[in-house]
């Protein structure tokens, strides 16, 4: 038997470098520890803050200040040569070390990596999960058109490539994300056909009177306010209690159809408008990136309105995993400023955990990040109970011809015909070997969501009765050519 | 039609790659989808690497390899072939 090269070794390895993994990295360098840094994003700064392509130059980049406080931990950070980034890589799974491949060594975790240059593990004695969110999908009828896409994926463009991919773009969803979006892209000369909240005027506005909360969070809330008085002043529709009820077109979006809602959060599909418009952005807030912690053995909760599948942690944010710590939106989609304050403190909990600073230390250094992440989270609560859809719409929505698996074409009542002729099975998994709903390449992350509400509503159980897709390394698809490149040219 | 802001942007200058056959002006550095979608082809739901929409087969010096559109950089002389949808 021959024997295989050392697996490297690091102390420190963070998934994720986003607000969370940058706040970590910047309170780890600072007690000296050796980071290392990994994201699939070619630079720095998460989903919040994608960076334009180093080949631009953007003057006035993200200048809102909104972005002040993520932007200021981004360039404490940003391409800093005392951190080992690896960029454009995917972290395919946190695996048990591998006696063979690491000489024997049993603690800590090995991470599974796919670089620009293919496949390799890497040993780590700490390991942060800061893999962030994305954005929870809503199935209807035509949401499988190209031109139906996330309100996120369209800021994306916008943020990062400079770019408005699109010429007259529908907003449809319940977080005020699509607000910013819009406002983005009305500064950048695109036609904006409307924004449609499925909230009424009246119960947003209830929750935004709350004293405190306007007062501790201004900032979000003037510039709230600001967008929509310059999108009224550019002519832009802003509809409330409304939501997308379909999506036509011959080969691409062509036209929206959406309904009014009656009091009780049902569609009203006598009281319909059609917008014309080439892109919908679906802004219905967001799930949490949990699944290489589930991966990993980690436990989850079930929080509908906070990104799904959330992973337990303790006060210094490590998991049920040992030595496996979680920070950011994984831990409750709370927004960026929460997530870079939690990275923080988990930080303080890795310092600890690796026996570089006492318990009293931890404590006194924590409690500045803790204040501050105990302000936001109200406001994230808030923010919340004011984003929430209505109770049965992603249900409503997705009416019997909608595709409910994007990857392999399953429609929502082929989807519940089979469930129906098999009522033995009542978990994710079994309706998932059952259905082929989930097996595609996103591994479910389009259609999870949407999956255990169907299947629990059936079977009259929870969510966390049917639990989540079991999640298995590698959690993103890779290549045969990729893993054997000798063998698959 | 999307559009490339110009407005305090500074691009390097336009390089051409090959989409199903056909000619495409893109930027180094850019995303494989935002070249796709300025070239009217459009298959990005999440632009984030989850959905695995965007999957495009991409050859560069006679490797060929699937990719995310939207996690793949331009790089001068890729040929991209995306299914027919």
């Amino acid at each position: 038997m021959t024997a295989e090269a050392a697996v490297e070794h690091r102390d420190v390895v963070i998934v994720g470098a986003g607000p969370a993994g940058l706040g970590a990295a910047a309170v780890l360098r600072e007690h000296g520890l050796d980071v290392t840094l990994i994201d699939e994003q070619p630079r720095a700064g998460g989903q919040i803050l994608r960076q334009p392509p180093r080949t631009f130059t953007v003057e006035r980049w993200l200048s809102a200040k909104i972005y002040d406080r993520v932007k200021a931990a981004l360039q404490a950070m940003n391409e800093r040569s005392d951190v080992d980034w690896r960029m454009s890589s995917s972290v395919l799974g946190i695996l048990r070390p591998s006696p063979y491949r690491t000489g024997g060594r049993r603690a800590g975790h090995e991470l599974w990596i796919q670089g620009p240059s293919g496949c390799y593990f890497l040993h780590a004695s700490t390991v942060l999960v800061a893999a962030g969110c994305y954005e929870r999908p809503l199935a209807f009828p035509g949401w499988t058109l190209p031109g139906v896409m996330g309100a996120g994926a369209i800021q994306g463009f916008v943020k990062s490539q400079q770019f408005v991919p699109g010429n007259r773009f529908l907003f449809v969803g319940s977080h005020p994300l699509q607000l910013v979006v819009a406002d983005q892209l009305l500064s950048a000369g695109a036609d904006v056909a409307g924004v449609v909240f499925t909230q009424r005027m009246r119960s947003a506005l209830t929750a935004l009177a709350h004293p405190q909360v306007m007062l501790q969070n201004s900032r979000q809330f003037i510039e709230s306010a600001r967008i929509l008085r310059r999108l009224r002043r550019a002519g832009v529709p802003v509809k409330f209690g409304a939501s997308i009820l379909r999506v036509e077109g011959a080969s691409a979006v062509e036209r929206a159809t959406i309904a009014m809602l009656r009091p009780d959060g049902t569609i009203d599909s006598d009281r319909t408008e059609a917008i014309d418009c080439d892109r919908v952005g679906v802004c219905h807030g967001f799930l949490a990136s949990s699944e290489l912690p589930r991966q990993a053995g980690a436990s989850v909760r079930w929080r509908e309105h906070e990104g799904g599948w959330l992973v337990d942690h303790d006060s210094w944010f490590q998991s049920s995993v040992g030595n496996l710590f979680v920070a950011g939106e994984v831990t409750g989609v709370a927004g960026a400023d929460a997530a870079l304050e939690k990275g923080r403190v988990a930080a303080i909990g890795m310092l600890r955990a690796l026996g570089r600073i006492d318990a009293r230390r931890a404590e006194q250094l924590a409690r500045p990040f803790r204040r501050r992440l105990a302000g936001m989270q109200r406001f994230a609560q808030l923010l919340h109970d004011l984003a929430r859809p209505p109770q049965h719409l992603a249900d409503s929505t997705m009416t019997g011809e909608a595709i409910l698996c994007r990857c392999e074409s399953i429609r929502r009542d082929e989807f519940e015909q089979q469930l129906r002729e098999n009522p033995h099975v009542v978990s994710s998994d079994a309706a998932k070997l059952l259905t082929r709903v989930g097996m595609g390449l996103c591994q479910g992350r389009m259609c999870g969501d949407n999956a255990v509400r169907t299947l629990a509503r059936m079977r009259g159980l929870s969510a966390a009765d049917v639990g989540p897709f079991q999640a298995q390394a590698p959690v993103k698809p890779v290549l045969l050519g990729v893993l054997a490149p000798e063998r698959c040219s | 039609m999307s559009s490339r802001i110009t407005k305090n942007v500074t691009r390097p200058p336009a390089i051409a790659i090959q989409v199903n056959g056909r000619e495409v002006t893109a930027y180094e550095g850019e995303s494989l989808a935002t070249a796709l979608i300025a070239a009217g082809v459009v298959r990005t739901y999440c632009n984030m690497g989850v959905c695995f929409d965007c999957l495009v087969e991409v050859e560069n010096g006679g490797r060929s390899q699937r990719v995310r559109a939207c996690l793949t950089a331009v790089r001068a002389g890729l040929r991209i072939t995306v299914a027919q949808a």
